[in-house]
């Protein structure tokens, strides 16, 4: 199942609903799906293992509405981000709450204290940004993802998107200023 | 490596970048057999997906049989020219009259089917 290229993987997964096929998918791209819900929910791990588990279900649910016009990732993403920015709504998390809930919450166990560091400043100065300011610039800085790009997996405009940027990059910069070279 | 500072300074565009380089660089793979069986436990529990897994490809023999089934009935009680005359009678109207309201149920049936057709494809793409 290892050496299957991506394209047959789903279409085993597509046609047939083959769980195996869709397990290997899950596999291959929990890790960057995990990662970037970690940096959006300001480091919660179990609430980013949630979402990201319930973005591979729906995406399991809606595999027959993949058109395969985009990347399997960045369909995924689309899906993560949308439950993402559900989760924000129906908790009403706008920032000062979340800083409020989080702020006394130990550590997170992750090797390396110089990378935790880092890994958790970013994530806190993403989190004084709106939810969907902060997925814009995640894509955009961590994911390295174009503008249009961000546009198609967010489903906003592209004007939206670009707001999001020239707004939210000196927020950002301040924000991290601590970690200048 | 970056120096933490405790003084209020702020970073440039450029610095910013370098900043998210170093931690996507630094991130370590999260990919783990737990959190995918655990995934997977999910799908096998939840009925809608549940019903995917199943192996549909064994019994669909059991739409042939089904169908040779249903001619052969169908063909046993009316003879194959009768049964085509019928459904061409039932189909074709022997008189077609063009009036205002039979264009404007045509059209408004054609709209209908249009929306329909749009709004199937929609909800198909909306995640």
């Amino acid at each position: 199942m290892k050496n299957i290229a991506e394209a047959q993987l789903l279409d085993r997964s597509i046609m047939s609903g083959d769980q195996l096929a869709f397990a290997e998918l899950v596999k291959r791209h929990q890790s960057g799906l995990r990662y970037s819900l970690r940096q959006l929910t300001r480091w919660d791990e179990a609430l980013a293992d949630d979402l990201a588990q319930e973005t591979f279900i729906r995406a399991y649910q809606k595999l027959h509405s993949f058109r395969g016009d985009a990347k399997f990732s960045s369909w995924l993403y689309r899906i993560g981000y949308n439950l993402f920015l559900q989760h924000c709504r129906k908790k009403q998390l706008d920032t000062e709450e979340l800083h409020d809930e989080r702020h006394s919450e130990p550590a997170p166990d992750v090797a390396g204290a110089q990378d935790t560091d880092l890994q958790r400043a970013i994530a806190e100065a993403l989190a004084t940004l709106s939810p969907e300011a902060r997925s814009v610039m995640h894509l955009s800085l961590h994911r390295q993802c174009t503008q249009q790009e961000i546009s198609t997996i967010m489903g906003i405009p592209l004007g939206t998107v670009k707001t999001h940027i020239n707004r939210s990059k000196p927020l950002l910069q301040a924000q991290l200023g601590a970690w200048r070279e | 490596m970056n120096d933490k500072h405790t003084d209020k300074q702020q970073l440039d565009s450029n610095q910013l970048e370098n900043l998210f380089a170093q931690a996507r660089e630094q991130q370590t793979p999260l990919a783990g057999d737990e959190f995918t069986a655990s995934v997977m436990r999910r799908l096998s529990a939840d009925k809608r997906t549940a019903i995917l897994s199943t192996p549909r490809r064994a019994w669909r023999w059991l739409d042939a049989v089904g169908l040779g089934l249903g001619t052969a009935a169908c063909f046993s009680f009316v003879q194959p020219t009768e049964l085509l005359l019928w459904v061409s009678n039932a189909l074709l109207p022997e008189t077609v009259v063009i009036s205002p309201l039979s264009i404007l149920a045509a059209t408004g049936t054609l709209g209908l089917l249009a929306i329909s057709a749009w709004w199937a494809t929609e909800g198909q793409s909306r995640i």
